[in-house]
């Protein structure tokens, strides 16, 4: 349900930032540039016995994860500062 | 006197400080350079320490490989030697030539530079043998491997003029091979051209010189055979025998589904060496034999047979989903006699980066593999997790393909794979017993190997109501997604009536229905695909499971404009790149774990209101 209830949060926000942008033809150019994407990644994805590529997403998704942690705590901090009997504010 | 009087200092005034772009960039490359550069400095040494050696070692490869060429008639052009060399090892022999050029031509100069000159003089490969006095002569004379094609130079001659027309006939059969992008070839190909003759009038000795036989735009050749021989047909010759588009029904008879860089070379004129066996006399009789290899590794010989009235010697065919091995030999049987005498026991020259599929050869056996859109399957890779539902769920029928080594097969033949590519998955040694519905058992009864096990299905009827009308009420409500959290908790183990329900209370928290993200995706997807977003995320999301891929190849730089092979300048799938690469690979990703490691720290430090400048270039102040 707080899952749930976050989605809904975020699902709405994003729509009305989405719906905010114009709604305009997408030129040719811009929508063939997406095409070149995999040729992209397939040049990085074919050098992989050269770099880490897996290990870079791991360690990417565990900073991430971290700083949205992080970024938890120190809300949960303001607002529990904000109770009266522990004083002091974390922000 | 004059004193002077002391003046304040007048100060600057402190400077606006100017807004700095790109912060994250900046902080990245602040943070991150001393491990690039240092990578990057390990990199460049561990070049500088292995590209003498690297080429110095191409040079003793050309060496042995000029022993080999020569005595066996070969003719090698000095492009062809660049690419096997580039092939070899293409970034050290890049580098390598750009740095030691002066080095490698003072080192070398009695190996490699006589090699060269001497691939297109008149060398010894052109020795042909003396001729008997009583015997005809109808050799190959060159064949030449191009990056595409053979060209063969046939010869005939005599000691005695004849007095009426002779022919003599010689085929080819080129082996072509193209190049994936991951290192692998894409499928062995046959092809067969040159089947032609030569003579025509009574001189004592002919040469031919037969066109190009090329491969197929885009494939490169690896190998080829040629055979010769006298026919006693004078001058009946079929006249489209000797186009550059030969008949299939007569490329068939010559056409022999050998394997890669057989490089045989096949002189019938020698073969009359042997006491008793003369071409001419038709009684003669030979049999080729040659060893194939079909899809699951079983090996057979299939033979045929010529005789001195043939007009070619007749090689034989490996039967349809099979190829050669390229080993063949050759059995003679001298008139009125029944005891062969072996002519030619030829050896297969395995191509050493794609060694034929051989379960007696060791290292040299091909495994089962399965391919979604032509890329071959990793373990992990969600797609190919999930492979038999793409392949169901494909109506095409195109997208998943099922290879043995480099030779497709049908998919059905990888159905043992069907959990293979999953994290901790292995290839199905055993009937599926686990009554799990969603888990698929490539040997059901039901004859559909990859088909899942089917659920069951409801009794059909027309009942109309909306409650069962038999069975009994459950005990207790059900939690959502069908779970009770409490039916189970019911007992004096404390793990079960604590456990239980505080993770089935989580769950319920925390975990959302499976219905309630597909709708948030559907509610957003519409909204990306009208701004123009998708064209670029779609691309990107699919294309991150790629990374990571298998494969030692590298980026492939296609040189077919000027008809080379395609190029893997990053190639690592030889020593000594191999461990290069691995080492650089293990160096990323220690830098990679270190760096990450200390921005969790400061983060999780961050949280608590700690400033710590662990890793990074910031004061605890945060100048």
């Amino acid at each position: 349900m707080i899952t749930s209830a976050v989605i809904d949060v975020f699902v709405m926000i994003l729509n009305e930032l989405l719906d905010a942008l114009p709604v305009t033809p997408v030129p040719a150019w811009l929508a063939d540039a997406g095409t070149y994407l995999p040729q992209v990644m397939a040049f990085a994805s074919s050098m992989g016995v050269w770099f880490p590529w897996q290990v870079l997403g791991v360690v990417l998704s565990a900073v991430f994860g971290v700083w949205i942690a992080s970024f938890g705590v120190k809300v949960a901090r303001i607002i529990i500062s904000h109770v009266t009997g522990g004083g002091g504010s974390a922000a | 006197m004059i004193q002077l009087r002391d003046r304040a200092p007048v100060l600057n005034p402190p400077a606006k400080p100017r807004p700095k772009k790109f912060t994250l960039i900046r902080r990245f490359w602040r943070r991150s350079r001393r491990y690039l550069l240092m990578a990057v400095m390990a990199f460049t040494l561990s070049f500088g320490l292995v590209a003498v050696p690297v080429v110095k070692a191409e040079a003793d490869l050309l060496s042995a490989a000029t022993i080999a060429e020569i005595n066996g008639a070969m003719r090698m052009p000095l492009t062809q030697v660049a690419v096997n060399a580039i092939k070899l090892h293409p970034v050290g022999f890049a580098l390598g030539t750009a740095a030691s050029l002066a080095l490698l031509a003072y080192a070398t100069k009695d190996q490699w530079l006589p090699y060269v000159t001497g691939a297109f003089g008149e060398g010894e490969s052109n020795t042909e043998p003396t001729p008997l006095a009583t015997q005809q002569r109808h050799v190959v004379d060159t064949a030449v491997l191009e990056p595409d094609g053979v060209t063969v130079t046939a010869k005939y001659s005599n000691t005695t003029p004849f007095s009426q027309d002779w022919y003599a006939h010689f085929g080819v059969v080129a082996h072509c091979k193209k190049d994936a992008p991951d290192g692998s070839f894409q499928q062995g190909y046959k092809y067969s051209g040159g089947n032609w003759s030569i003579g025509g009038n009574n001189a004592t000795n002919w040469t031919y010189t037969r066109n190009f036989v090329p491969c197929p735009l885009d494939w490169r050749v690896t190998g080829f055979i040629v055979a010769g021989g006298q026919g006693t047909q004078i001058g009946t010759w079929t006249p489209n025998l000797n186009t550059s588009d030969p008949n299939p029904a007569q490329m068939n008879a010559l056409e022999s589904q050998f394997s890669y860089a057989t490089k045989n070379i096949i002189k019938w004129g020698d073969m009359g060496g042997a006491a008793g066996f003369d071409p001419r006399g038709g009684e003669t009789t030979y049999v080729t034999s040659a060893e194939c290899i079909d899809s699951t590794g079983a090996l057979s010989t299939v033979t045929a047979t010529s005789t001195g009235t043939d007009q070619m010697m007749k090689l034989p065919a490996c039967p349809a989903g099979s190829h050669g091995t390229g080993k063949m030999w050759i059995d003679g049987y001298a008139p009125g006699t029944t005891v062969p005498e072996r002519l030619y026991d030829v050896d297969p020259m395995n191509d050493p980066d794609h060694p034929l599929c051989s379960p007696t050869r060791p290292g040299s056996g091909c495994t089962l593999g399965v391919s979604i859109d032509g890329k071959p399957c990793i373990v992990g890779e969600v797609q190919c997790e999930n492979w038999t539902e793409i392949r169901r769920d494909d109506a095409t029928g195109a997208r998943v393909s099922c290879n043995y080594g480099p030779y497709l097969v049908g998919v059905d033949k990888c159905n043992i794979l069907e959990r293979a590519y999953q994290i901790g998955g292995a290839p199905a040694t055993e009937e599926n017993i686990d009554g799990n519905p969603s888990t698929s058992n490539w040997n059901q009864p039901n004859g559909d190997p990859w088909k899942p096990q089917p659920q069951p299905e409801p009794g059909t009827g027309t009942n109309t109501s909306t409650l069962p009308m038999t069975g009994t009420n459950p005990s207790s409500n059900p939690g959502e997604d069908g779970q009770n959290c409490f039916a189970q908790g019911w007992s004096w183990n404390p793990v079960s009536w604590v456990m239980v329900p505080v993770q089935c209370s989580l769950q319920w928290a925390f975990v959302p229905p499976k219905l309630k993200v597909e709708t948030a995706l559907q509610s957003i997807q519409p909204r990306l695909e009208a701004r123009g977003i998708t064209p670029f995320v779609t691309p990107f999301m699919g294309s991150l499971s790629t990374l990571g891929g298998s494969g030692c190849s590298g980026p492939a730089i296609d040189l077919s404009v000027v008809k080379l092979p395609v190029f893997y300048p990053f190639s690592a799938c030889a020593e000594p790149m191999s461990h290069i690469a691995s080492g650089v690979s293990s160096f990323f990703a220690l830098s990679l774990v270190v760096q990450g490691g200390m921005s969790c720290i400061r983060g999780v430090a961050a949280a608590f209101g700690f400033n710590w400048g662990l890793g990074s270039s910031k004061t605890e102040d945060g100048s």
